[in-house]
């Protein structure tokens, strides 16, 4: 009896013991370590006196710069090489850290960087309520005392944040601005064709500047290859997103840019060997095979221009867009046959706004392939009926198109160009 | 025996007595609890002092993901534009109400929720999408980016959002006379797939306000108010003889409802939203 008595004062007294220090979860609760580490973001945003250099890649393509000054007033200034006036004029608006479903940094009202993100294509330049898939709210990916990496809530862009120094601040963009303008000046050349030269090879390139965007053409045996890869201005000349690699060749960016206005062209460094790029009235060489399945094509399809020729860099420069009701152009190669020789015309159609219905007037041109790869038209007369006082529109594009020099052929990624090979100045883009 | 039990009794009492209690501090800051917060701007200030505080409604500039559609690309507002969209709602819609009806009329049936959207909503049928409103609670405006308020027709597509909303919370309050809905009866939830011209021929104002009778209610407020007197007796009678009649009843009967529900002059209500907006 003693001995159960004993017992049952011995249990009593274990369930009466306490452990006060138990605790499940040691340490910080999970909102404590998140709210710490906001305020350790915004401390480190904020803390950098000179700012952050940004570099921001959209989902959609491409690369643009930015300088960014956080305050402590949950504001920030910015710059960005997007065009010259963000380049040349700070713009404030405000941000906010934010714990979502990871801790995020969010630029909540507009700014530069909101351009590439803006669904309207009259201010983003991209696509109708996609804009250039870029993004304003991010997420802290990797936080290192110099730099940050954050991805794009939305579409999953890039952000890079890099601690600037004082020199960085008053410059980054100026630099970088004067590099995108350099770059631009391609736009300015009167030619067709832009042969970019580096040691002893030679590729023509086109460039879209809007996308930031450069592509090559080079030949593997007689068939011509392209190369595309976007690219960002750095604060001495562009960067290849991909490198262009061919023959031996690595390109990375191009250096050390400079535009010489007088002579039209661009002198560029890779790997400090120059080169250059400038305008050139014929391909770097021809695309035989390109002129030779055009020529050959059965008629059995039309392609299409939105407009008549570009001339020494004026978009339609003779309006034939300009004529009244004007619908299309239908370039028809082998529309028919006029006493047993096969014929292509350059139709102008126009749809009666009323009724919608089609008609369709033009030169007809006999067509022939030269040896070196050039379609040459000969006028042989015209198809359906002129419209009355378009004479000034149509002589100078019947005599462009008949021209005895003829045109290259140059395959696109939506058709081919046609472009002239009197002075390559001249050109017409046609749609399949 | 029997003590033994008094004893093991005592000491489980005592046990008992002794076990401790721990005291938990639940007081802990979670994130985001109580909303956000961020240093105030002189933006903030304005909105406090001329919607908060007088009116209890927020009106949220920086861009919330949460308030919005999630998949959608949307841009936030700049902040140069919140004042002017916000001046121009107030003295277009608070105003006149105040006027007309007495300052505690908004204060007491507002929807209580401004959100401000930079761009327009694109949506996949190529339309876009300029303002859209939840349950009298939250209109939401886009293309703030845009706003002029020169562009007459913009502002007024704006004020037809919120007018058509505010409408909705007014017969929700008190119910519009029952006859309304046996002026027209051939409501349709294809009302989308008819022109503008098939509908006013049909004795409604807008397409939207065939879609059922509350929607033709408030479309009605809202295009008399917007349009005024004389721009909605154009309306009227650019439409259909046949509809012409339908159309008057209703506008008699809109004008009655105020007076009768509310104690609003509706006429003259119409006449200072006219002023206010050519006054922009």
């Amino acid at each position: 009896m003693k001995r159960i008595f004993h017992l049952c004062l011995l249990v009593v007294m274990l369930l009466s013991a306490c452990d006060k220090k138990e605790e499940i979860a040691p340490g910080e609760k999970p909102d404590e370590r998140l709210n710490k580490t906001l305020t350790d973001y915004k401390n480190q945003l904020v803390g950098a006196e000179n700012g952050w250099k940004a570099v921001l890649y959209p989902d959609g393509g491409a690369a643009y710069s930015f300088y960014i000054k956080f305050n402590a007033n949950d504001r920030l200034s910015m710059l960005s090489d997007m065009n010259a006036s963000s380049a040349a004029t700070a713009l404030e608006s405000t941000y906010r850290l934010k714990a979502m479903q990871r801790p995020a940094l969010l630029f909540d009202t507009y700014n530069y960087m909101h351009i590439l993100a803006d669904p309207d294509p009259s201010k983003s330049n991209g696509e109708v309520g996609a804009g250039k898939y870029s993004d304003f709210e991010f997420s802290f990916e990797s936080v290192t005392p110099e730099a940050i990496t954050l991805t794009g809530n939305l579409q999953g862009s890039r952000l890079i944040l890099t601690k600037a120094t004082k020199d960085e601040a008053d410059n980054f963009i100026k630099r970088i601005a004067e590099k995108v303008k350099t770059f631009e000046s391609i736009n300015n050349f009167a030619t067709y064709f832009k042969k970019l030269v580096i040691g002893n090879s030679s590729y023509d390139i086109s460039v879209d500047t809007n996308l930031r965007q450069i592509t090559f053409t080079y030949f593997e045996g007689t068939t011509a290859k392209t190369f595309t890869t976007d690219y960002y201005y750095t604060e001495t000349g562009i960067t290849f997103l991909t490198p262009f690699a061919v023959g031996g060749l690595n390109i990375t960016g191009l250096n050390a840019i400079q535009y010489n206005a007088t002579n039209r062209n661009i002198s560029f460094t890779v790997n400090n060997v120059a080169g250059n790029i400038q305008e050139s009235a014929r391909p770097t060489r021809i695309d035989v095979e390109a002129a030779r399945s055009f020529f050959n094509a059965t008629g059995d399809d039309y392609l299409v221009a939105e407009s008549g020729f570009t001339v020494n860099g004026v978009p339609d420069a003779y309006k034939v867009s300009s004529i009244t009701n004007f619908y299309f152009v239908a370039f028809w190669p082998k529309y028919g046959t006029s006493n047993g020789q096969s014929y292509d015309i350059f139709g102008v159609v126009t749809q009666n706004p009323t009724s919608g219905q089609l008609t369709l007037f033009g030169p007809a041109a006999a067509s022939r392939l030269t040896t070196d790869g050039r379609i040459v038209y000969t006028l042989l007369g015209t198809v359906g009926t002129q419209p009355a006082g378009v004479e000034a529109i149509m002589t100078p594009t019947i005599a462009l198109w008949t021209n005895t020099q003829g045109f290259y052929v140059v395959t696109t990624q939506y058709g081919v160009d046609l472009v002239s090979a009197s002075d390559g100045k001249s050109w017409i883009n046609l749609y399949r | 025996m029997k003590n033994y039990y008094k004893i093991l009794a005592v000491f489980l009492g005592f046990s008992l007595l002794t076990a401790c209690t721990e005291k938990e501090n639940l007081d802990t800051d979670l994130v985001g609890l109580g909303g956000e917060t961020w240093v105030k701007g002189p933006v903030d200030n304005w909105l406090d002092q001329n919607y908060v505080s007088p009116y209890n409604i927020e009106v949220k500039y920086r861009f919330d993901r949460y308030e919005l559609a999630l998949g959608r690309v949307l841009s936030p507002p700049r902040e140069d534009k919140v004042i002017p969209v916000m001046e121009t709602i107030k003295s277009t819609w608070i105003e006149p109400y105040n006027l007309e009806a007495g300052p505690n009329f908004i204060k007491k049936l507002s929807p209580k929720q401004f959100v401000l959207v930079g761009s327009a909503s694109y949506n996949s049928n190529g339309t876009i999408t300029l303002g859209t409103a939840e349950g009298g609670r939250k209109i939401v405006l886009y293309v703030v980016n845009d706003f002029d308020k020169k562009q007459k027709d913009e502002v007024k597509q704006m004020l037809h959002t919120i007018h058509h909303e505010f409408g909705h919370i007014l017969h929700q309050t008190i119910m519009y006379p029952e006859e309304y809905k046996r002026v027209t009866t051939d409501y349709t939830a294809s009302w989308n797939d008819f022109s503008l011209a098939e509908a006013r021929s049909r004795g409604y104002i807008t397409e939207y306000a065939r879609s059922n009778p509350d929607d033709d209610f408030v479309e009605m407020i809202s295009i008399m108010l917007i349009e005024g007197r004389t721009g909605f007796n154009n309306i009227v009678s650019s439409a259909p003889e046949t509809a012409r009649p339908l159309l008057r009843r209703k506008e008699e009967l809109v004008v009655r409802y105020f007076k009768e529900a509310w104690n609003i002059d509706f006429y003259a209500l119409q006449t200072r939203t006219q002023t206010a907006i050519n006054a922009l």
